[in-house]
């Protein structure tokens, strides 16, 4: 599908098409009579505007193609930066970016890039090829460097293509206090460079990265605070080892308001949907096929190697011919590198037929469902309303197909609601 | 079972046959062990005694098409140190109903 092709499928999208404005206005007013939604002051004052049109997806848990789970490499303190001799060998580690490894991955590798020149050398290994691997290898690249990979296995069979990818830079990345001040302006080097650098891939043939809109629904106002669901937890990371409280998890998103758009609260009388709260954004999305198959081209363009191989011990790193070595194994660094400060947070994707004419993506009660080149992603992502808590600690790596089921029939139930379904 | 009942693995979970033979062979069993008591089951790491993680090898050689040994495989991890994974051949399948 090309971009072209999308353009045109967007406009289905676009608000005001003057046909529909009347029937558009009906149901809206239907909509606000039946859910009877406490209207904002800012709502009260802007004008009425006609609804937006929207095409609903077809979800049916009998057009799943495949459940993808991963486990997200979470820890408290954030990502492992630090430098470690292995013999005569230079480890810089590159691992543990929690639910933000796609949205931080050129900052990352970046940092750790620069930290490697000062070693003068020309030759680096890479050990790990998800998206943390990858980019860091051809972030090494760019610096000059001759790179080799050596990994047990290349991106499209990695953890990384299990995940949701979109930009979510601050999803448990860490937790606020055990990462401390220094962390936070870390990360947000991090995010800044990641977001520069992604667009470099906007506007291309098959859409490797690419902005939809994306509404975030709810019941109740979004000013109300988030009550997590009682789950008898007590104490916090310090006393227990282990996050207990979904406040103790890390924001950093205001620090970068100035350069990621802004979310807008829509009026009642726009909200193409059943619920009685919308916000609209845009979302930068990663689309897995398009976006890997372009970033291994460009490394083996740059003249890297990639090796096979899957290391049991870090001494035998000392079998390289490399001295300069980037340790990139995301969520395995728990068993290669006996890292017990990974924790692993469960997260499972069910993937629909790809509507690529359909370009967009919601949010409503703990269901998302976002449109990619590659799939209609649903994605069941706080449906016990647990928030940041939810899935922390486990590691069962295997579909639940339930679950994905719950999530289609939320967002599916949704659809039939809404009056976007009607006329 | 995890990895499935012919241990061939799936997409997501790794073939405990085939590859594993190339991951491993000439790694101490130490560290197969070790590996398996740090890291699996995956949802419970650690829960694994080194007998059950040496039973595990064993297991994982004899299914690689390892020829049985006369004498148990030994648990102590300085034991197992001087052991390696063989490097295992395919043999030209025989059988007629090929
Ligand atoms: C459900 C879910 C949704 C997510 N959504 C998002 C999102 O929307 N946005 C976002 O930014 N992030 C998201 N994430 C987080 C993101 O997926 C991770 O942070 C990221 O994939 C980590 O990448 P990585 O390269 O470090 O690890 P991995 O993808 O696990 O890659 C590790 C690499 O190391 C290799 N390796 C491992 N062990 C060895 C060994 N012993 N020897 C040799 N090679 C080895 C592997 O083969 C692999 O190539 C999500 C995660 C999940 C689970």
């Amino acid at each position: 599908m090309t971009n072209r092709n999308r353009n045109i499928g967007r406009r289905h999208l676009v608000a005001g098409a003057s046909a529909c404005s009347l029937v558009g206005a009906l149901a809206g007013s239907r909509l606000l009579h039946a859910q009877t939604p406490s209207v904002s002051p800012t709502q009260a004052l802007t004008p009425q505007k006609p609804r937006i049109r929207l095409q609903p997806f077809d979800l049916r848990a009998d057009q799943i193609t495949d459940i993808k789970v991963c486990l997200r490499p979470f820890r408290p303190m954030g990502p492992r930066f630090d430098v470690e001799h292995v013999g005569s060998k230079l480890v810089f580690h590159n691992y543990g970016h929690g639910g933000s490894g796609w949205s931080l991955s050129w900052g990352s590798a970046s940092l750790v890039v620069e930290k490697v020149s000062t070693t003068l050398q020309r030759k680096v290994a890479v050990i790990g090829c998800g998206i943390i691997g990858l980019t860091t290898a051809l972030t090494a690249q760019r610096a000059g460097f001759d790179v080799t990979i050596y990994t047990k296995d290349l991106l499209p069979r990695t953890r990384s293509v299990r995940a949701n990818g979109s930009w979510t830079p601050d999803s448990r990345v860490s937790l606020t206090a055990p990462a401390g001040p220094g962390f936070a302006d870390l990360w947000e080097k991090m995010a800044r460079i990641s977001w520069a650098t992604y667009r470099d891939y906007l506007g291309l043939p098959g859409n490797p990265v690419e902005f939809i809109e994306h509404f975030v629904l709810s019941d109740r106002p979004f000013n109300t605070p988030h009550e997590e669901s009682p789950d008898g937890r007590t104490g916090d990371y310090a006393s227990t080892g282990m996050p207990q409280h979904g406040t103790e998890f890390a924001r950093y998103s205001d620090r970068i308001k100035d350069i990621v758009p802004a979310a807008e609260e829509l009026h009642p009388s726009e909200n193409p949907f059943a619920a009685p709260y919308a916000k609209r954004n845009t979302l930068m999305l990663y689309n897995f096929a398009s976006y890997g198959h372009l970033l291994m081209s460009e490394f083996f363009q740059a003249g890297g190697h990639v090796v096979i191989r899957e290391f049991h011990d870090p001494s035998e790193l000392t079998s390289l011919p490399e001295k300069i070595i980037i340790n990139c194994p995301g969520y395995a660094a728990r068993d290669w590198w006996n890292d017990k400060s990974l924790i692993p947070v469960r997260g499972q994707t069910a993937w629909l037929p790809p509507r690529p004419d359909l370009p967009y993506g919601l949010h409503y009660q703990g269901a998302s469902a976002v449109s990619k080149t590659d799939g209609l992603m649903v994605q069941a992502y706080d449906l016990n309303n647990e928030g940041e808590m939810g899935s922390v600690g486990n590691s069962f790596e295997h579909p639940d197909r339930s679950e994905s089921e719950r999530a289609i029939k939320v967002l599916a139930d949704l659809f039939a609601r809404s009056p976007l379904s009607e006329g | 079972m995890c990895h499935g009942a012919d241990l061939s693995g799936n997409f997501q979970t790794p073939s405990l046959k085939g590859r594993l033979v190339a991951s491993w062979a000439g790694t101490p069993l130490s560290r197969l062990t070790g590996y398996i008591q740090r890291a699996m089951p995956l949802m419970a790491p650690g829960t694994l005694s080194p007998e059950d993680a040496t039973t595990l090898v064993a297991f994982l050689m004899r299914e690689n098409g390892a020829s049985p040994a006369k004498t148990a495989l030994p648990i102590t991890e300085k034991r197992q140190a001087s052991l390696k994974f063989p490097a295992l051949t395919i043999q030209p399948d025989t059988s007629p109903s090929k």
